[in-house]
């Protein structure tokens, strides 16, 4: 069975703007994927070709195996998209609104009632329903938004910032909907700014930066590093002067001092095999190690790593920097 | 868990977006002042006029004050509560969530119109009651002057699918200063038929007591283009807000041309004039010309495959059917060939057209080729193709004014003439002398080459991914 969602060399231009700039990615079906990106980075240009609301320069976008483009309305039935930011209408109750999104999505009579009592129990919208749907908290809004998106229960949930802008509570509510519904089994694409909760929610993240995918892999891997994206931290400390610690790095290429600590310092090693001929060179040289530990990178640091290296321009390794340095004549 | 009520207000067989719209419209302020305050004033001047029943133009004081509150909550308040339609949904971003149902965007923009056009109906529904009583004041053509109110509701529907369509478009310029202007020129209109002067209010009801055949001909005619123009107007709207899968354009192309044709055919049939029909004709062509001049040239492969499938004579129609400006190009010159052809066959049969209708219509047809042509060649990216070709046709208009004005200030001062490349000045040149009839109209025809030429060429790239798009799909022999 083929993903729930493959985009294809997807390209999406607006005028000289490259928006996206040729994505590839999968999401296979029942996983949660977080899509990280800092503002104008394409996410929320993706996530709408993907919701069959706007179209591609190129490429092909397949949502359970069908083209968004070629099979909009079959796509749409798939889908259940919530939007970044969104009007509610005047004079319409919560119950109104579902109402009139259940009669828009092909529901009539006791199967329409059924559904949107359905949906108003899961997203708690019950005692709300005959509030006015313009008169909302952000959260209750959100709530509503999600339950709308859930009325013709959608095998794929495209979600763009659903916390944006939500107190720490109605946050917890939000995540705790979004994992039920995993556990449900409904594939979810979620972009959030958020990334300590999309790390907790996600299977996989995507990170994109200026239309292009610099990032796919899950959120473990990148908070330990392992996925050789800004090589991993380490915690060392000494007995004596910190400074040594700092000297001995500078004429060690595997290694790079980030800070200094009360006995020690932060340093970024490569790989773990760098980490552990750099532990047993420190020994070696005298140095008298009492700490040496790999610290877990938040996922904030490696989105900010990850950024610093993709708009970074290449450069040769330090390793191979130094020698080169060292072999030209003064 | 406690269950929620049924809402059981409308029927499950109704547009569900007619299902919220009434929901909201009926709820909102404009309607129920608008409701209360056209029973308010016409009980109340009921209630003067019975007064004063022994007056001899009771009966037709009442009938113009009525038709005059009615013209005025129908012509202009509900038509400009179309405005913000599909506008409040864009800027709501809810138009996206109405897109993903099933919904298309057909329905949804028809669902606006026939909700404010029921509402209408509702005041329609409210008025008939005063008329009833105006009855007894005596005096009365009750036949034509319930027709007229019907064709009052007529025209209503035409301008409330005018500004609901037109809501769609990005340029507020357009989307709220032309409906305002239209407004003020229909309260004008209807002032001086109900108030300025009695006379006027009855030569109009005389039209629809139908007492010559050409008046009720006239009166078809007039519901024909009615019905026309709101269906093409509400098309515009659907089309903005469309996804690119769901083409428009081969339904609307195909329809204009059919009426068109109709329209011009109709010679062989009624003693019409020969610029009646060319008039009709140029009001049906010039909207559908500049729908097909804007459009997006995306070609998605579900639009192309009938097309394809039917083989070189499919993909022949499509280059003259499928959706974007590029294929506009085509389609219009189809239209102008069309109306050319009218015009030759006219010159033959019926008293040739004079020289002034033929110089017009080349005109018209130069403006649209070199706004497009203007707009491919300064501003090929933006992405606004409607409000920058408008912007084009009207820079036309704002030349030959300027123009004109100079030479009305400095008598001696002859300059239009070397404007006569921007089109719109042909429209005055022909009144002049500098130019015959003749060099006029071969001016035309190279303004019609050249604009369309230079439009043709930026728009190779686009003909090309036409080509590639049909690659795609195959065949029914491949297949």
């Amino acid at each position: 069975m083929s993903n729930a969602i493959i985009v294809n060399n997807l390209y999406r231009y607006f005028g000289p703007l490259k928006a996206v700039d040729g994505i590839n990615f999968e999401v296979s079906h029942g996983s949660v994927c977080g899509f990280v990106g800092a503002n104008g980075a394409g996410k929320t240009t993706t996530m709408r070709v993907l919701s069959t609301l706007d179209y591609p320069t190129m490429g092909t976008v397949e949502i359970c195996g069908i083209n968004v483009v070629n099979h909009p309305a079959k796509v749409r039935s798939l889908i259940g998209w919530m939007p970044d930011h969104f009007g509610n209408y005047e004079h319409m109750t919560v119950l109104e609104y579902l109402d009139f999104y259940a009669r828009a999505l092909g529901y009539s009579g006791k199967e329409r009632q059924m559904r949107i009592q359905e949906v108003m129990e899961f997203a708690d919208l019950i005692p709300l329903a005959d509030r006015l749907s313009n008169k909302l908290s952000k959260g209750m809004t959100q709530r509503l938004c999600l339950g709308r998106a859930l009325i013709h229960d959608p095998q794929v949930l495209i979600m763009d910032e659903p916390a944006a802008g939500l107190d720490p509570k109605a946050r917890v509510e939000l995540k705790h909907l979004i994992r039920i519904l995993a556990e449900e089994g409904k594939t979810i694409f979620i972009s959030s700014h958020i990334l300590s909760e999309l790390g907790e929610m996600c299977d996989s993240l995507l990170f994109i930066n200026n239309g292009r995918i610099v990032h796919h892999g899950d959120a473990e891997s990148l908070k330990q590093g392992t996925d050789g994206v800004g090589g991993q931290l380490y915690d060392i400390q000494l007995l004596g002067s910190p400074q040594a610690l700092a000297d001995w790095i500078a004429t060690n290429p595997y290694a790079e001092f980030i800070e200094s600590r009360k006995q020690g310092g932060r340093v970024r090693i490569e790989s773990l095999e760098t980490a552990s001929r750099v532990l047993a060179s420190m020994v070696k040289d005298g140095l008298q190690v009492i700490e040496f530990h790999r610290e877990q990178r938040n996922l904030e640091d490696a989105f900010i790593d990850m950024l610093e290296k993709v708009n970074t321009p290449p450069q040769m390794p330090k390793a191979a920097a130094t020698a080169s340095t060292e072999g030209t004549p003064h | 868990m406690a269950s929620i009520k049924h809402i059981v207000d409308f029927s499950d067989k109704l547009n569900p977006m007619l299902v919220k719209e009434l929901r909201q419209g009926l709820r909102g302020i404009g309607f129920v002042i608008l409701f209360i305050a056209l029973q308010a004033v016409l009980g109340f001047i009921l209630l003067i006029t019975a007064s004063i029943a022994s007056h001899e133009n009771a009966g037709h004081l009442l009938s113009r004050t009525i038709f005059f509150l009615f013209s005025f909550a129908v012509l202009i308040v509900q038509p400009l509560r179309g405005i913000s339609a599909l506008s409040s949904e864009i800027k709501g971003n809810t138009i996206d969530l109405l897109c993903l149902t099933r919904l298309s965007a057909w329905r949804i923009t028809f669902g606006k119109w026939i909700s404010l056009v029921s509402q209408s109906a509702l005041l329609l529904a409210a008025v008939i009651p005063y008329l009833v009583l105006r009855y007894f004041f005596g005096d009365m053509q009750i036949f034509s002057e319930l027709i007229f109110l019907l064709m009052i509701f007529l025209i209503s529907a035409t301008l409330t699918a005018f500004t609901v369509g037109f809501s769609s478009i990005k340029t507020n310029i357009f989307r709220v200063l032309l409906p305002i202007l239209g407004g003020m020129c229909i309260f004008r209109c209807i002032w001086q038929i109900f108030i300025g002067n009695r006379y006027s209010y009855q030569e109009v009801v005389q039209i629809f007591s139908f007492s010559n055949s050409s008046s009720l001909l006239g009166v078809i005619a007039f519901i024909v283009m009615c019905i026309y123009a709101g269906w093409m107007c509400l098309h515009i709207g659907s089309a903005k807000i469309a996804p690119v899968a769901e083409s428009h354009s081969v339904l609307q192309r195909s329809i204009s041309l059919l009426m068109i044709t109709a329209a011009l055919a109709t010679a062989l049939i009624t003693t019409a004039s020969a610029f009646t029909l060319i008039m009709l004709g140029m009001f049906l062509a010039i909207p559908i010309c500049i729908i097909c001049l804007t459009e997006n040239p995306y070609l998605a492969p579900s639009i192309a495959e009938p097309f394809v499938r039917k083989g070189i004579a499919g993909r022949l129609l499509g280059r003259f059917l499928y959706p974007g400006w590029a294929t506009g190009l085509l389609f219009v010159m189809v239209v102008f060939a069309l109306l050319q052809g009218a015009m030759f066959y006219y010159s033959k049969t019926q008293t040739s057209l004079d020289d002034g209708v033929q110089i017009n219509v080349n005109a018209v047809f130069a403006m649209l080729f070199f706004s497009i042509a203007m707009t491919r060649l300064l501003v090929r990216k933006h992405q606004n193709r409607f409000g920058l070709f408008i912007l084009f046709l009207s820079t036309q208009f704002l030349i030959l004014a300027i123009t004109f004005v100079c030479e009305e200030f400095f008598h001696q001062f002859e300059i239009m003439h070397y404007f006569c490349w921007i089109p719109a000045t042909l429209l005055i040149l022909k009144e002049g002398t500098i130019f015959s009839p003749e060099t006029l109209k071969l001016i035309a025809w190279l303004n019609i080459g050249g604009y369309f030429l230079i439009a043709l060429s930026t728009s190779l790239p686009i003909w090309r991914q036409i080509s590639e798009t049909e690659k795609q799909i195959p065949s029914d022999k491949q297949i």
